[in-house]
């Protein structure tokens, strides 16, 4: 008699980058605002000279 | 310098790099995390790309600002490549950064060439464009 063969889990499963199972923190604010100080001062962030390609709009 | 830098990220892309660690204290992960692109700007004499980004974490995702991207539904990320449910922090511009798109900032995960993992789908897009257009502290490009 033939038998249905059964799907198994395994074959389901979708393989992630081991990267995937980190613990990823909540960061604080006083440390982004620190960091992005750094970053605006060394390349020029938010003084003008960066052409803007694409913003975010309310009806994306 | 790395190929991918050359190819420009998309509004709305989820990639993976770097982000200052609160644990452990003081120091850098080595694992790259998954950020959300916000904006893309490019640098005219050097060409190189600028992305406004939110931090994506693994933690205290059930207690959100209701204004964060929250994915926790498994088909969601397995189709964004994303194994761990996540929240991308787009509740305030003060949490977000602007960087370079350069190696030092971003890093591939095992298996990809590039930091582009996947794009949000069209109705988280209109969301996260719909949140963000409200905040008046966006870093600016």
């Amino acid at each position: 008699m033939a038998q249905r063969l059964k799907k198994t889990v395994s074959e389901d499963k979708i393989s992630f980058s081991p990267e995937a199972d980190g613990d990823f923190d909540i960061v604080s604010i006083k440390k982004i605002t620190e960091w992005r100080e750094k970053l605006n001062n060394r390349f020029g962030i938010g003084s003008g000279k960066l052409v803007t390609i694409s913003e975010p709009t309310a009806d994306a | 310098m790395a190929s991918w830098e050359t190819n420009r990220p998309e509004l709305y892309d989820v990639v993976t790099g770097f982000f200052p660690e609160t644990s452990p204290k003081e120091t850098w992960a080595t694992n790259p995390r998954p950020l959300l692109v916000c904006g893309v700007a490019q640098d005219p004499e050097t060409k190189t790309y600028f992305c406004r980004i939110a931090y994506g974490t693994s933690k205290s995702v059930r207690s959100t600002h209701g204004s964060d991207l929250v994915i926790a539904n498994v088909s969601i990320l397995n189709s964004l490549n994303l194994k761990k449910p996540t929240k991308f922090v787009i509740h305030s511009g003060l949490q977000m950064v602007i960087l370079p798109w350069l190696e030092e900032f971003f890093q591939p995960w095992t298996g990809y060439d590039t930091p582009v993992l996947s794009r949000l789908p069209e109705d988280m897009q209109r969301f996260v464009g719909n949140e963000l257009s409200l905040l008046q502290d966006l870093p600016q490009f």
